[in-house]
């Protein structure tokens, strides 16, 4: 049985070297408010997708006078980078995709959902106010960062550590 | 569902890589069967089989659970 919606193996190692710069950028963002300066952009109207909600952390500088709009397009750098550089993680073939191989993404994407959706629930019972913000931007990587672990640690770690334990154990 | 691979392969005295690269699995596909974490399709249960030259109620049998 031929998987489908799966990206060529080789797009794996063009994941990690898109997500790890990304979410590098993306932390130094939302903890060390790092900006660049040369993706700053005037446009000359008002931009009205965009309001002054994140700018007084010193987020998305945006200052709407005189019909100019300033926006800063380091955080959605980041964040497309992050998201297309864990997608191609996440699914891409792995050298030898069989069924079980299937099973396990499968098995592994439902796990990360519900993974994720739990700590979201406790997110929501414990954390207000503002703070609340980080936890939705944190969430929009979450299920993909749950599932690529699960799935590698599946495949790939777990097994020969039950191989080396068996080792030591005959 | 129970199964005698790795018996199977002790006769041929063939590895777990060497059965996955004959029916062109991983290996870690293999090594979950043997140890009864996975219960392989119709079509990969008679590939095995055709390698130790058996039927596949020779290799594979249902247990209790079943």
């Amino acid at each position: 049985m031929e998987p489908r919606f799966l990206f060529p193996h080789r797009y794996k190692l063009i994941g990690w070297l898109l997500a790890i710069p990304s979410l590098i950028l993306g932390l130094s963002v939302l903890i060390g408010d790092f900006y660049f300066d040369f993706l700053t952009v005037k446009l000359p109207f008002e931009y009205i997708f965009t309001d002054t909600f994140t700018s007084s952390s010193g987020g998305d500088k945006t200052t709407l006078n005189d019909s100019v709009s300033v926006l800063n397009f380091t955080d959605e750098i980041a964040a497309i980078g992050s998201i297309v550089g864990l997608l191609f993680i996440a699914f891409s073939r792995v050298k030898i995709e069989d069924e079980y191989v299937s099973k396990t993404r499968l098995e592994s994407l439902q796990w990360a959902i519900y993974l994720n959706f739990a700590l979201l629930i406790l997110a929501i019972i414990f954390i207000h106010g503002m703070a609340f913000f980080s936890v939705i931007v944190y969430n929009m990587f979450t299920p993909l960062i749950f599932f690529i672990i699960r799935f590698h640690y599946i495949l790939f770690i777990k097994p020969s550590y039950e191989t080396n334990g068996k080792l030591q154990n005959n | 569902m129970r199964n005698k691979i790795r018996i199977e392969r002790a006769i041929l005295d063939i590895t777990q890589a060497d059965l996955a690269e004959r029916i062109s699995v991983s290996r870690q596909t293999i090594n979950a069967i043997e140890s009864n974490k996975y219960v392989p399709s119709a079509v990969l249960a008679m590939k095995i089989a055709r390698i130790f030259g058996k039927t596949v109620e020779e290799i594979f049998e249902l247990d209790e659970n079943d």
